[in-house]
Protein backbone atom coordinates (compact mmCIF):
# COMPACT_ATOMS: atom_id res chain seq x y z
CA UNK A 1 0.00 0.00 0.00
CA UNK A 2 2.79 2.37 1.01
CA UNK A 3 4.79 1.37 -2.06
CA UNK A 4 1.78 2.13 -4.27
CA UNK A 5 1.28 5.51 -2.60
CA UNK A 6 4.97 6.31 -3.04
CA UNK A 7 4.75 5.37 -6.71
CA UNK A 8 1.67 7.50 -7.35
CA UNK A 9 2.35 10.52 -5.13
CA UNK A 10 5.56 12.53 -5.36
CA UNK A 11 5.98 13.09 -1.63
CA UNK A 12 9.17 15.07 -2.18
CA UNK A 13 7.33 17.65 -4.27
CA UNK A 14 4.43 17.78 -1.84
CA UNK A 15 6.83 18.30 1.06
CA UNK A 16 8.36 21.21 -0.87
CA UNK A 17 4.92 22.74 -1.40
CA UNK A 18 4.23 22.39 2.34
CA UNK A 19 7.45 23.91 3.63
CA UNK A 20 7.62 26.64 0.96
CA UNK A 21 4.03 27.63 1.78
CA UNK A 22 4.78 27.67 5.51
CA UNK A 23 7.97 29.70 5.13
CA UNK A 24 6.42 32.14 2.64
CA UNK A 25 3.04 32.51 4.36
CA UNK A 26 4.28 32.78 7.94
CA UNK A 27 7.50 34.57 6.96
CA UNK A 28 5.70 37.34 5.08
CA UNK A 29 3.21 37.72 7.96
CA UNK A 30 6.13 38.05 10.39
CA UNK A 31 8.09 40.46 8.19
CA UNK A 32 5.09 42.69 7.54
CA UNK A 33 4.19 42.71 11.23
CA UNK A 34 7.74 43.87 11.93
CA UNK A 35 7.20 46.67 9.39
CA UNK A 36 4.09 47.80 11.27
CA UNK A 37 5.70 47.46 14.69
CA UNK A 38 8.79 49.38 13.54
CA UNK A 39 6.76 52.14 11.89
CA UNK A 40 4.38 52.59 14.83
CA UNK A 41 7.18 52.60 17.43
CA UNK A 42 9.29 54.98 15.30
CA UNK A 43 6.33 57.36 15.19
CA UNK A 44 5.82 57.15 18.95
CA UNK A 45 9.51 57.84 19.77
CA UNK A 46 10.15 60.42 17.06
CA UNK A 47 10.29 63.45 19.37
CA UNK A 48 11.36 61.99 22.72
CA UNK A 49 13.86 59.25 21.76
CA UNK A 50 15.29 59.92 18.30
CA UNK A 51 17.83 57.06 18.44
CA UNK A 52 15.16 54.50 19.33
CA UNK A 53 12.93 56.00 16.62
CA UNK A 54 15.72 55.59 14.05
CA UNK A 55 16.33 51.98 15.15
CA UNK A 56 12.63 51.15 14.82
CA UNK A 57 12.55 52.92 11.46
CA UNK A 58 15.43 50.75 10.26
CA UNK A 59 13.61 47.66 11.52
CA UNK A 60 10.54 48.70 9.51
CA UNK A 61 12.60 49.26 6.36
CA UNK A 62 14.33 45.89 6.80
CA UNK A 63 10.95 44.15 7.20
CA UNK A 64 9.60 45.90 4.11
CA UNK A 65 12.63 44.85 2.07
CA UNK A 66 12.09 41.22 3.16
CA UNK A 67 8.41 41.37 2.14
CA UNK A 68 9.23 42.89 -1.25
CA UNK A 69 12.07 40.41 -1.80
CA UNK A 70 9.72 37.51 -1.01
CA UNK A 71 7.18 38.77 -3.55
CA UNK A 72 9.81 39.31 -6.25
CA UNK A 73 11.37 35.91 -5.53
CA UNK A 74 7.97 34.19 -5.67
CA UNK A 75 6.98 35.75 -8.99
CA UNK A 76 10.42 35.23 -10.57
CA UNK A 77 10.39 31.56 -9.50
CA UNK A 78 7.02 31.14 -11.21
CA UNK A 79 8.33 32.83 -14.35
CA UNK A 80 11.45 30.65 -14.46
CA UNK A 81 9.50 27.39 -14.87
CA UNK B 1 -15.59 24.54 -41.81
CA UNK B 2 -16.18 20.76 -41.54
CA UNK B 3 -17.65 18.68 -38.67
CA UNK B 4 -14.52 18.28 -36.48
CA UNK B 5 -13.68 21.98 -36.80
CA UNK B 6 -17.22 22.96 -35.79
CA UNK B 7 -16.90 20.74 -32.70
CA UNK B 8 -13.48 22.28 -31.95
CA UNK B 9 -14.93 25.78 -32.24
CA UNK B 10 -17.76 24.81 -29.85
CA UNK B 11 -15.21 23.29 -27.43
CA UNK B 12 -13.04 26.43 -27.46
CA UNK B 13 -16.09 28.67 -26.93
CA UNK B 14 -17.38 26.40 -24.13
CA UNK B 15 -13.94 26.31 -22.46
CA UNK B 16 -13.70 30.10 -22.53
CA UNK B 17 -17.26 30.35 -21.19
CA UNK B 18 -16.20 28.00 -18.39
CA UNK B 19 -13.17 30.19 -17.72
CA UNK B 20 -15.39 33.27 -17.61
CA UNK B 21 -17.76 31.61 -15.11
CA UNK B 22 -14.71 30.51 -13.09
CA UNK B 23 -13.62 34.14 -12.72
CA UNK B 24 -17.22 35.25 -12.11
CA UNK B 25 -17.73 32.54 -9.46
CA UNK B 26 -14.39 33.08 -7.68
CA UNK B 27 -14.31 36.89 -7.47
CA UNK B 28 -15.85 36.64 -4.00
CA UNK B 29 -12.95 34.49 -2.79
CA UNK B 30 -10.34 36.87 -4.12
CA UNK B 31 -11.75 40.27 -3.14
CA UNK B 32 -14.16 39.61 -0.26
CA UNK B 33 -11.50 39.92 2.44
CA UNK B 34 -10.03 43.09 0.96
CA UNK B 35 -13.44 44.73 0.74
CA UNK B 36 -14.81 43.54 4.07
CA UNK B 37 -11.83 45.00 5.97
CA UNK B 38 -12.10 48.19 3.89
CA UNK B 39 -8.53 47.82 2.68
CA UNK B 40 -9.69 48.98 -0.75
CA UNK B 41 -12.93 50.41 -2.12
CA UNK B 42 -14.95 47.69 -3.91
CA UNK B 43 -14.51 49.24 -7.37
CA UNK B 44 -10.72 49.42 -7.01
CA UNK B 45 -10.45 45.93 -5.44
CA UNK B 46 -12.41 44.28 -8.23
CA UNK B 47 -10.58 46.14 -11.01
CA UNK B 48 -7.20 45.29 -9.47
CA UNK B 49 -8.22 41.63 -9.07
CA UNK B 50 -9.32 41.44 -12.71
CA UNK B 51 -6.04 42.97 -13.94
CA UNK B 52 -3.91 40.68 -11.75
CA UNK B 53 -5.95 37.63 -12.77
CA UNK B 54 -5.09 38.53 -16.37
CA UNK B 55 -1.38 39.00 -15.58
CA UNK B 56 -1.30 35.82 -13.45
CA UNK B 57 -2.41 33.71 -16.39
CA UNK B 58 0.92 34.43 -18.12
CA UNK B 59 3.13 33.43 -15.18
CA UNK B 60 3.36 29.67 -15.60
CA UNK B 61 2.18 26.78 -17.76
CA UNK B 62 2.88 23.90 -15.35
CA UNK B 63 -0.79 23.35 -14.45
CA UNK B 64 -1.87 23.51 -18.11
CA UNK B 65 0.69 20.81 -18.87
CA UNK B 66 -0.68 18.61 -16.06
CA UNK B 67 -4.25 18.97 -17.36
CA UNK B 68 -3.18 18.24 -20.94
CA UNK B 69 -0.83 15.30 -20.17
CA UNK B 70 -1.37 13.69 -16.78
CA UNK B 71 -5.09 13.02 -16.28
CA UNK B 72 -6.30 11.03 -19.29
CA UNK B 73 -4.75 9.14 -22.20
CA UNK B 74 -4.16 11.85 -24.82
CA UNK B 75 -4.24 9.32 -27.68
CA UNK B 76 -7.88 8.42 -26.93
CA UNK B 77 -9.21 11.94 -26.37
CA UNK B 78 -11.64 13.41 -28.90
CA UNK B 79 -13.09 16.89 -29.05
CA UNK B 80 -16.54 15.45 -28.28
CA UNK B 81 -15.18 13.96 -25.03
CA UNK B 82 -13.70 17.29 -24.00
CA UNK B 83 -16.93 19.05 -24.91
CA UNK B 84 -18.92 16.61 -22.74
CA UNK B 85 -16.46 17.08 -19.88
CA UNK B 86 -16.78 20.85 -20.08
CA UNK B 87 -20.56 20.70 -20.11
CA UNK B 88 -20.45 18.35 -17.11
CA UNK B 89 -18.28 20.84 -15.24
CA UNK B 90 -20.44 23.84 -16.14
CA UNK B 91 -23.68 22.05 -15.20
CA UNK B 92 -22.22 20.94 -11.84
CA UNK B 93 -20.89 24.46 -11.20
CA UNK B 94 -24.29 25.95 -11.95
CA UNK B 95 -26.09 23.45 -9.71
CA UNK B 96 -23.72 24.06 -6.77
CA UNK B 97 -23.81 27.83 -7.35
CA UNK B 98 -27.61 27.67 -7.32
CA UNK B 99 -27.64 25.86 -3.97
CA UNK B 100 -24.76 27.91 -2.50
CA UNK B 101 -22.32 25.00 -2.17
CA UNK B 102 -18.67 26.16 -2.29
CA UNK B 103 -17.62 23.72 -4.98
CA UNK B 104 -14.39 23.73 -6.94
CA UNK B 105 -14.48 24.64 -10.63
CA UNK B 106 -11.18 22.83 -11.05
CA UNK B 107 -12.41 19.55 -9.62
CA UNK B 108 -15.60 19.89 -11.68
CA UNK B 109 -13.58 20.34 -14.86
CA UNK B 110 -11.32 17.35 -14.17
CA UNK B 111 -14.30 15.24 -13.03
CA UNK B 112 -16.28 16.11 -16.15
CA UNK B 113 -13.46 15.14 -18.52
CA UNK B 114 -12.73 11.93 -16.59
CA UNK B 115 -16.43 10.95 -16.64
CA UNK B 116 -16.79 11.56 -20.38
CA UNK B 117 -13.57 9.65 -21.01
CA UNK B 118 -14.77 6.72 -18.88
CA UNK B 119 -18.02 6.41 -20.85
CA UNK B 120 -16.23 6.79 -24.17
CA UNK B 121 -13.20 4.54 -23.64
CA UNK B 122 -13.46 2.74 -20.31
CA UNK B 123 -11.16 2.74 -17.29
CA UNK B 124 -7.95 2.10 -19.23
CA UNK B 125 -8.19 5.61 -20.71
CA UNK B 126 -7.81 7.23 -17.28
CA UNK B 127 -4.38 7.93 -15.81
CA UNK B 128 -5.32 7.02 -12.24
CA UNK B 129 -1.76 7.61 -11.02
CA UNK B 130 -1.82 11.16 -12.37
CA UNK B 131 -5.35 11.71 -11.08
CA UNK B 132 -4.45 10.60 -7.56
CA UNK B 133 -0.94 12.06 -7.39
CA UNK B 134 -1.56 15.37 -9.14
CA UNK B 135 -5.19 16.10 -8.27
CA UNK B 136 -6.72 14.14 -5.38
CA UNK B 137 -3.91 14.18 -2.81
CA UNK B 138 -2.95 17.86 -3.39
CA UNK B 139 -6.66 18.74 -3.27
CA UNK B 140 -6.88 17.13 0.15
CA UNK B 141 -3.72 18.76 1.47
CA UNK B 142 -4.17 22.33 0.14
CA UNK B 143 -7.09 23.57 2.30
CA UNK B 144 -5.60 22.00 5.44
CA UNK B 145 -2.21 23.51 4.66
CA UNK B 146 -3.76 26.94 3.97
CA UNK B 147 -5.66 26.65 7.27
CA UNK B 148 -2.43 25.86 9.16
CA UNK B 149 -0.34 28.55 7.45
CA UNK B 150 -2.97 31.26 7.94
CA UNK B 151 -3.55 30.18 11.56
CA UNK B 152 0.16 30.29 12.35
CA UNK B 153 0.55 33.53 10.38
CA UNK B 154 -2.14 35.39 12.31
CA UNK B 155 -0.75 34.19 15.66
CA UNK B 156 2.65 35.56 14.63
CA UNK B 157 1.02 38.87 13.61
CA UNK B 158 -0.80 39.23 16.92
CA UNK B 159 2.37 38.31 18.84
CA UNK B 160 4.42 41.02 17.09
CA UNK B 161 1.89 43.88 17.13
CA UNK B 162 -0.18 42.82 20.15
CA UNK B 163 0.59 45.76 22.45
CA UNK B 164 0.46 48.53 19.86
CA UNK B 165 -2.38 50.99 19.39
CA UNK B 166 -5.05 49.28 17.26
CA UNK B 167 -5.64 52.24 14.93
CA UNK B 168 -2.21 52.43 13.25
CA UNK B 169 -1.94 48.62 13.26
CA UNK B 170 -5.22 48.26 11.37
CA UNK B 171 -4.16 50.93 8.90
CA UNK B 172 -0.87 49.11 8.39
CA UNK B 173 -2.48 45.75 7.69
CA UNK B 174 -5.02 47.37 5.38
CA UNK B 175 -2.10 48.69 3.38
CA UNK B 176 -0.54 45.21 3.47
CA UNK B 177 -3.78 43.76 2.14
CA UNK B 178 -3.29 45.67 -1.11
CA UNK B 179 -0.16 43.54 -1.57
CA UNK B 180 -1.53 40.26 -0.20
CA UNK B 181 -4.82 40.68 -2.11
CA UNK B 182 -2.84 41.39 -5.26
CA UNK B 183 -0.76 38.25 -4.77
CA UNK B 184 -3.92 36.23 -4.20
CA UNK B 185 -5.47 37.53 -7.44
CA UNK B 186 -2.22 36.74 -9.24
CA UNK B 187 -2.17 33.22 -7.78
CA UNK B 188 -5.82 32.69 -8.69
CA UNK B 189 -5.20 33.82 -12.27
CA UNK B 190 -2.19 31.60 -12.74
CA UNK B 191 -3.73 28.39 -11.34
CA UNK B 192 -7.28 28.68 -12.65
CA UNK B 193 -6.72 30.18 -16.12
CA UNK B 194 -4.21 27.41 -16.84
CA UNK B 195 -6.89 24.74 -16.47
CA UNK B 196 -8.76 26.21 -19.42
CA UNK B 197 -5.51 26.54 -21.36
CA UNK B 198 -4.82 22.84 -20.70
CA UNK B 199 -8.30 21.82 -21.86
CA UNK B 200 -8.12 23.88 -25.09
CA UNK B 201 -4.63 22.52 -25.77
CA UNK B 202 -5.93 18.99 -25.25
CA UNK B 203 -8.76 19.71 -27.74
CA UNK B 204 -6.29 21.09 -30.29
CA UNK B 205 -4.14 17.95 -29.91
CA UNK B 206 -7.22 15.71 -30.23
CA UNK B 207 -8.30 17.54 -33.39
CA UNK B 208 -4.83 17.22 -34.93
CA UNK B 209 -4.06 20.94 -34.84
CA UNK B 210 -1.14 20.41 -32.44
CA UNK B 211 1.32 17.60 -31.86
CA UNK B 212 1.14 15.75 -28.53
CA UNK B 213 4.22 17.50 -27.13
CA UNK B 214 3.38 20.97 -28.43
CA UNK B 215 3.49 24.01 -26.15
CA UNK B 216 0.36 25.95 -25.27
CA UNK B 217 -0.25 28.42 -28.16
CA UNK B 218 -0.08 32.13 -27.34
CA UNK B 219 -3.64 32.79 -28.53
CA UNK B 220 -4.87 30.18 -26.04
CA UNK B 221 -3.00 31.90 -23.18
CA UNK B 222 -4.29 35.35 -24.14
CA UNK B 223 -7.90 34.24 -24.62
CA UNK B 224 -7.97 32.26 -21.34
CA UNK B 225 -6.42 35.20 -19.47
CA UNK B 226 -8.97 37.58 -20.97
CA UNK B 227 -11.93 35.31 -20.18
CA UNK B 228 -11.02 34.85 -16.50
CA UNK B 229 -10.23 38.55 -16.07
CA UNK B 230 -13.57 39.58 -17.62
CA UNK B 231 -15.40 37.06 -15.43
CA UNK B 232 -13.63 38.40 -12.34
CA UNK B 233 -14.48 41.98 -13.22
CA UNK B 234 -18.15 41.35 -14.00
CA UNK B 235 -18.61 38.93 -11.09
CA UNK B 236 -17.35 41.62 -8.75
CA UNK B 237 -20.26 43.95 -9.40
CA UNK B 238 -22.70 41.25 -8.31
CA UNK B 239 -20.75 40.93 -5.08
CA UNK B 240 -20.61 44.64 -4.43
CA UNK B 241 -24.40 44.75 -4.54
CA UNK B 242 -24.71 42.04 -1.87
CA UNK B 243 -21.63 43.01 0.12
CA UNK B 244 -23.46 44.96 2.80
CA UNK B 245 -25.44 42.04 4.14
CA UNK B 246 -23.58 38.84 3.39
CA UNK B 247 -19.83 39.26 3.67
CA UNK B 248 -18.37 38.39 7.03
CA UNK B 249 -16.19 40.79 8.98
CA UNK B 250 -12.54 40.04 9.73
CA UNK B 251 -9.95 42.38 11.14
CA UNK B 252 -7.28 43.63 8.69
CA UNK B 253 -4.55 41.45 10.24
CA UNK B 254 -6.67 38.35 9.68
CA UNK B 255 -7.41 39.46 6.14
CA UNK B 256 -3.71 39.98 5.47
CA UNK B 257 -2.72 36.59 6.93
CA UNK B 258 -5.51 34.75 5.10
CA UNK B 259 -4.75 36.31 1.72
CA UNK B 260 -0.97 35.95 2.06
CA UNK B 261 -1.26 32.31 3.12
CA UNK B 262 -3.74 31.44 0.40
CA UNK B 263 -1.48 33.05 -2.20
CA UNK B 264 1.60 31.23 -0.83
CA UNK B 265 -0.07 27.81 -1.01
CA UNK B 266 -1.56 28.35 -4.47
CA UNK B 267 1.68 29.74 -5.95
CA UNK B 268 3.81 26.96 -4.43
CA UNK B 269 1.42 24.29 -5.75
CA UNK B 270 1.16 25.95 -9.17
CA UNK B 271 4.94 25.87 -9.47
CA UNK B 272 4.79 22.06 -9.38
CA UNK B 273 1.79 21.86 -11.71
CA UNK B 274 -0.87 20.90 -9.15
CA UNK B 275 -4.32 22.04 -10.33
CA UNK B 276 -5.65 23.08 -6.92
CA UNK B 277 -9.10 24.23 -5.99
CA UNK B 278 -8.48 27.91 -5.34
CA UNK B 279 -11.92 28.14 -3.70
CA UNK B 280 -11.09 25.47 -1.13
CA UNK B 281 -7.60 26.81 -0.52
CA UNK B 282 -8.77 30.37 0.10
CA UNK B 283 -11.64 29.12 2.26
CA UNK B 284 -9.15 27.08 4.31
CA UNK B 285 -6.94 30.15 4.79
CA UNK B 286 -9.87 32.37 5.81
CA UNK B 287 -11.02 29.77 8.33
CA UNK B 288 -7.48 29.31 9.68
CA UNK B 289 -7.14 33.05 10.28
CA UNK B 290 -10.54 33.07 11.99
CA UNK B 291 -9.98 29.94 14.10
CA UNK B 292 -6.62 31.11 15.46
CA UNK B 293 -8.32 34.13 17.02
CA UNK B 294 -11.42 32.34 18.27
CA UNK B 295 -12.52 28.81 17.38
CA UNK B 296 -16.16 29.81 17.57
CA UNK B 297 -15.51 32.57 15.02
CA UNK B 298 -15.48 30.00 12.25
CA UNK B 299 -18.74 29.00 10.69
CA UNK B 300 -18.07 25.29 10.88
CA UNK B 301 -21.20 24.66 8.84
CA UNK B 302 -19.40 26.29 5.91
CA UNK B 303 -16.41 24.03 6.57
CA UNK B 304 -18.77 21.05 6.50
CA UNK B 305 -20.24 22.26 3.20
CA UNK B 306 -16.74 22.48 1.75
CA UNK B 307 -16.03 18.88 2.73
CA UNK B 308 -19.35 17.75 1.27
CA UNK B 309 -18.66 19.68 -1.94
CA UNK B 310 -15.11 18.29 -2.04
CA UNK B 311 -16.40 14.72 -1.83
CA UNK B 312 -19.26 15.21 -4.29
CA UNK B 313 -17.71 17.36 -7.01
CA UNK B 314 -15.43 14.89 -8.80
CA UNK B 315 -17.95 11.99 -8.98
CA UNK B 316 -20.96 14.21 -9.72
CA UNK B 317 -19.20 16.20 -12.44
CA UNK B 318 -17.93 12.87 -13.82
CA UNK B 319 -21.50 11.54 -13.83
CA UNK B 320 -22.82 14.59 -15.70
CA UNK B 321 -19.84 14.54 -18.09
CA UNK B 322 -20.45 10.86 -18.83
CA UNK B 323 -24.17 11.45 -19.30
CA UNK B 324 -23.57 14.37 -21.66
CA UNK B 325 -21.14 12.28 -23.69
CA UNK B 326 -23.76 9.51 -23.91
CA UNK B 327 -26.44 11.96 -25.10
CA UNK B 328 -24.06 13.63 -27.57
CA UNK B 329 -23.01 10.25 -28.93
CA UNK B 330 -26.62 9.32 -29.76
CA UNK B 331 -26.37 11.77 -32.67
CA UNK B 332 -23.17 10.14 -33.98
CA UNK B 333 -19.65 11.52 -34.24
CA UNK B 334 -20.57 14.66 -36.19
CA UNK B 335 -21.27 18.17 -35.01
CA UNK B 336 -25.05 17.65 -34.55
CA UNK B 337 -24.77 16.28 -30.99
CA UNK B 338 -22.48 19.03 -29.62
CA UNK B 339 -24.54 21.76 -31.37
CA UNK B 340 -27.81 20.48 -29.85
CA UNK B 341 -26.27 19.94 -26.38
CA UNK B 342 -24.61 23.38 -26.50
CA UNK B 343 -27.96 24.99 -27.38
CA UNK B 344 -29.68 23.12 -24.53
CA UNK B 345 -26.81 24.13 -22.23
CA UNK B 346 -27.25 27.82 -23.05
CA UNK B 347 -30.99 27.61 -22.28
CA UNK B 348 -30.27 25.75 -19.00
CA UNK B 349 -27.62 28.31 -17.99
CA UNK B 350 -29.91 31.28 -18.63
CA UNK B 351 -32.72 29.57 -16.69
CA UNK B 352 -30.49 28.87 -13.66
CA UNK B 353 -29.00 32.41 -13.69
CA UNK B 354 -32.40 34.07 -13.86
CA UNK B 355 -33.81 31.88 -11.08
CA UNK B 356 -30.80 32.44 -8.81
CA UNK B 357 -30.56 36.16 -9.37
CA UNK B 358 -34.27 36.50 -8.62
CA UNK B 359 -33.60 34.91 -5.22
CA UNK B 360 -30.33 36.81 -4.49
CA UNK B 361 -26.86 35.42 -4.96
CA UNK B 362 -25.10 33.36 -2.31
CA UNK B 363 -21.58 34.08 -1.09
CA UNK B 364 -20.08 31.13 0.69
CA UNK B 365 -16.46 31.85 1.51
CA UNK B 366 -16.78 33.11 5.04
CA UNK B 367 -15.15 32.66 8.40
CA UNK B 368 -16.28 35.07 11.07
CA UNK B 369 -19.68 34.56 12.59
CA UNK B 370 -21.07 38.07 12.60
CA UNK B 371 -22.53 39.43 9.40
CA UNK B 372 -22.44 43.14 8.96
Amino acid sequence: MLALATKVVDFGQLAQVIYVSLIAGVGVSLAFSIVIRGAVRAGEHRRTRPVAAAAHGLMAVAGLLIVLAAVVFGVSTMLSK
Amino acid sequence: MDGPDIILAIVVATALAFDFTNGFHDTANVVATTISTRALPPRVAVTLAAILNFVGAFLSLAVATTIANDIVDQALVTTTIIFAGLVGAIVWNLVTWYFGLPSSSSHALIGGVVGAMLVANGVEAIDFDGLAGKVLVPALIAPVLAFAVAGTGILVCYRVVGRLAPGPVSRGYRLGQVLSGGMLALAHGTNDAQKTMGIITLALIANGNLSADAAVPTWVIVSAATAIALGTYLGGWRIIKTMGSRIIKMDPAQGFAAQGSGAAVILAATHFGYPLSTTHTISGAVMGAGAAKRLSAVRWGVAGNIVVAWVLTLPCAALVGGLVYGVTHIFGDGATGPVLVAAAGVVFTIYVFVRRLQQGAAITTTAEGTSS
